[in-house]
């Protein structure tokens, strides 16, 4: 990284790694800082625990943000631990009016809090809940309208999911506002023996995910694009040839 | 039922199956599907028990991946099914409860300390002396102390400070620790993958004189092990509580006058190495 500096517009950081962040990790993001734009991706916001969100983990990462002058910051749309456990894992709930509700006040105390857009993600998820009233894509714009925050979009994600739970994942791009798209992810996936499709981001983009993209990109494009790649992470041209790859698919 | 009220009740119960330790018995860690609650399987479509597992087992091979990159050293020594094992029993009494997943780690080397068992079973014949365990699992946190700790500048010493040394004790940065071994394992970690491998390296014989002591320190951004002789030791960790002079008169204690002198001149030597390494970051007055 530091020998090649990449053509990439922006890196983004997993925030939890980085708060309070201890000796080498913070020089190596303050090198990169000073020649990337950065924006922060969390893991542990837990917007949607059965708690309400930890005011001293927001103020940690609004210095964060404010150190690194973070034009955005995201998270997702889920919830990732409870009864003072972490699972540090991006937990589903069912899709219902009054989690709506929840979760779209929470969202917007946390933009307000970050004092900077916040965008939520859209997650791969396993399980579907017999009790949901709605739609993921519903429930994901609903959440996004009413707490005036925006979309993190995961396309690989929408890809997972659908392929999960058996719903045509260009219903869920059509219900998108893409003017209210910060940003959006592509990654690898991993198909279990059983059917199951696991995010696992450790592997190059398969070819449905990036027809998804690109019918994204030709309904609401242009919009940043960020390659998720952070397991089994090959050599620095691999990955960036998945960039080149994105690009190609845009034109 | 209010929406926080059904959430916080789910969640008790979704978390209770993600967090259930998956069966050994059959070799290869596999979720125990017919463990989870049926209640909160009625509520999932679909087959939920495969479904669980799917976040039963993320939750595991997660943390198990963070020991593993964490204690390379201790899980080479193990083996990973070893140290998953470990690793479980540990989580099982002390569930992550931060933000950050790599300090899900906290208060492992302590508790494999105090409960690990004396003999760490590694397959059917072979087995690791918890004290090795414990020692590597101190070796791989200096490493961690090291990498994580923060730009210090080093101590740099002008003429007015070389008098102040005998009324003030040098301040150790955070960036270098001192380890002891029993068993060459400093030299054994340096030569690992520096990814976390699967495979299983046997413990050495240990040192036939008895145990010695490193400095693991940081030059630039690089780690950096440097051999201590016992004296050399011993005057580092004075000098963490005395000003030189004093640390100096204590190891001169019991010593013939010519071992004295000669122990003035390496002392003189330790000392310039130090300043050179950074071990120093400042001086504190003596109240």
């Amino acid at each position: 990284m530091f020998e090649h500096w990449p053509e990439v517009g922006f890196f983004e950081i997993i925030s939890e790694n980085f708060l309070d962040a201890p000796g080498a990790p913070a020089r190596h993001l303050a090198r990169i800082r000073e020649r990337y734009p950065i924006v922060l991706h969390g893991v542990s916001l837990n917007l949607l625990g059965h708690a309400d969100p930890d005011e001293a983990y927001l103020d940690r990462l609004r210095r964060l943000a404010d150190q690194l002058d973070a034009p955005f910051v995201t998270d997702h749309l889920c919830w990732t631990g409870a009864h003072g456990i972490s699972h540090h894992d991006l937990l589903p709930t069912p899709y219902t009016d009054d989690l709506v509700a929840l979760a779209a006040e929470r969202a917007s105390h946390v933009q307000r809090r970050l004092g900077r857009p916040f965008g939520l993600e859209n997650l791969s998820s396993y399980v579907a809940f017999r009790e949901s009233t709605m739609t993921e894509w519903e429930f994901y714009t609903r959440v996004v309208r009413e707490s005036d925050c925006w979309y993190m979009l995961d396309i690989n994600n929408i890809y997972v999911s659908s392929e999960n739970h058996g719903f045509d994942p260009y219903d869920y791009i059509a219900a998108i506002n893409f003017s209210r798209v910060l940003q959006t992810h592509l990654a690898g996936h991993t198909r279990q023996p059983d059917g199951i499709i696991v995010d696992t981001h450790d592997r190059p983009v398969c070819d449905e995910v990036w027809k998804l993209y690109a019918h994204a990109w030709k309904l609401g494009g242009p919009f940043p694009t960020l390659i998720e790649w952070d397991a089994s992470i090959p050599a620095m041209p691999e990955v960036l040839a998945e960039m080149t790859k994105a690009r190609e698919v845009r034109e | 039922m209010t929406a926080t009220l059904r959430l916080a009740e789910l969640q008790r119960r979704f978390g209770d199956a993600i967090r259930l330790p998956l069966d050994r018995g059959t070799g290869v860690l596999q979720a125990q599907v017919g463990s989870y609650d049926p209640a909160l399987c009625a509520g999932i479509l679909g087959n939920a028990r495969e479904r669980l597992a799917v976040y039963n087992r993320q939750y595991w091979f997660r943390l198990f991946g963070v020991f593993h990159q964490s204690y390379r050293l201790a899980t080479a020594l193990c083996g990973p099914w070893a140290m998953n094992e470990l690793a479980a029993s540990f989580l099982l009494a002390y569930p992550p409860t931060g933000h950050d997943l790599a300090r899900a780690i906290d208060g492992f080397v302590q508790w494999a300390g105090d409960e690990a068992p004396d003999q760490i079973a590694l397959g059917r014949t072979a087995a690791l002396p918890r004290r090795a365990l414990v020692e590597a699992l101190r070796i791989d946190d200096a490493y961690r102390v090291v990498f994580e700790a923060p730009a210090e500048p080093a101590l740099v010493l002008g003429e007015a400070d070389v008098d102040r040394l005998s009324r003030a004790r040098l301040v150790a940065s955070r960036s270098a620790v001192l380890v002891e071994e029993t068993w060459p394992l400093v030299q054994l970690r340096r030569g690992l993958p520096a990814e976390a491998a699967e495979r299983w390296v046997a413990l050495p014989a240990p040192h036939e004189l008895g145990p010695r002591e490193w400095l693991v320190c940081r030059i630039g951004e690089a780690h950096r092990v440097v051999p201590l002789s016992p004296m050399h030791a011993r005057l580092l960790r004075l000098l963490r509580a005395h000003t030189l002079p004093e640390a100096l008169a204590m190891l001169e204690i019991g010593l013939a006058p010519d071992a004295v002198v000669e122990l003035a001149e390496r002392a003189r030597r330790w000392f310039a190495d130090g300043i050179q390494l950074g071990l120093w970051s400042g001086l504190e007055q003596v109240a």
